[in-house]
């Protein structure tokens, strides 16, 4: 009776609370995603749209690894927990690309450059 | 015969608060998803504003670089101390627990104060939240991470207090289990901040 408990007791928290070597793995990836997209911006050794690439992938790379490694996403039995992240990537998604779409479109109306002020008032004078 | 049912009960007992011990787990993840709205809301609006520096110096002219990976090693190894704090917790191993989590208390106590740091030489030379949109946005969204990780600190000292002088029970346990969640999340969020607003200005 006695031995069934300590076993039913531990096998899922072994599961879902990680190890030792993952946490190692988790440790030792983030800190070279971390070092690679500091040193990729600090030798400029990209050209702007590659090195802004890279260090997006690098920070979502990190991401990933930290979820799964640190916070124990994505591996079986608690859907709940990966459905509530789910929610919250769609709101973050929304909120996020909303806001700079209709900001860059508003300040792309609204405020012309000096220099295209001058070309319109150069079309008005008739 | 007799002792049968009482160990049935207690098995029934303890499957009951491990169940407990996940939904109030999964009550704080909720929080945690709902503190990311949060957090992207604050982006949203540095991402929108970053450049609406008011004639005044940009990202570029004011961080230090240097400054902030050393930060961000920081931060990252108190997250990694406190995963295998929480390790400990579950082999029910108290000084271990102890040690590793005063060890991510130190790291995100010298955190705060390069943070601190930070934020007071910025606004000694005149670069204060009220100079421009860029820096409204900039200390609002660095300073609730800020905030964040000082209530964890707190958080943390009092949970230790507790452990240190009673045992590792299966409600501080839970609470180890919620403050090391937390403690990564706020990593996870400053891997964002590192990203968006420091390496993003140097590119």
């Amino acid at each position: 009776m006695y031995t069934h408990l300590p076993t039913s007791q531990t096998t899922p928290m072994n599961r879902s609370h990680g190890s030792i070597t993952s946490y190692t793995t988790g440790f030792i990836g983030s800190l070279v995603c971390t070092l690679l997209a500091y040193g990729l911006v600090v030798s400029h050794w990209a050209t702007l749209p590659i090195a802004i690439g890279a260090i997006v992938l690098l920070a979502v790379a990190q991401l990933g690894i930290q979820l799964v490694l640190f916070l124990h996403l994505g591996r079986g039995g608690d859907s709940w927990n990966r459905a509530a992240l789910v929610f919250a990537i769609i709101i973050v998604s929304i909120v996020v690309t909303g806001s700079l779409w209709i900001m860059y479109n508003l300040s792309a109306r609204m405020m012309p450059s000096t220099a295209q002020m001058y070309q319109y008032m150069q079309n008005q004078s008739w | 015969m007799k002792s049968t049912p009482v160990l049935l009960t207690e098995s029934n007992d303890l499957t009951h608060t491990h169940e407990q011990s996940d939904t109030a787990v999964f009550g704080f993840w909720i929080y945690i998803m709902s503190d990311t709205i949060i957090f992207a809301c604050l982006f949203a609006t540095y991402a929108v504003l970053h450049n609406n520096t008011f004639g005044g110096p940009g990202a570029r002219e004011l961080f230090n670089l240097p400054f902030v990976l050393t930060e961000t090693l920081i931060l990252l190894t108190s997250s990694f101390t406190a995963g295998l704090g929480i390790l400990a917790a579950h082999r029910r191993n108290k000084p271990q627990v102890l040690g590793w989590f005063i060890a991510s208390l130190v790291l995100g106590l010298s955190f705060l104060a390069l943070e601190f740091h930070e934020f007071s030489a910025l606004i000694h030379a005149g670069h204060g939240p009220s100079t421009s949109a860029f820096l409204s946005a900039y200390f609002v969204l660095v300073g609730t991470h800020g905030l964040h990780v000082a209530i964890g600190a707190l958080w943390m000292v009092l949970l230790l207090v507790q452990v240190a002088r009673k045992a590792l029970t299966e409600t501080n346990v839970r609470r180890l289990t919620m403050l090391s969640l937390f403690w990564h999340f706020l990593d996870v969020i400053w891997i964002l901040i590192f990203t968006i607003v420091y390496l993003m200005a140097f590119v």
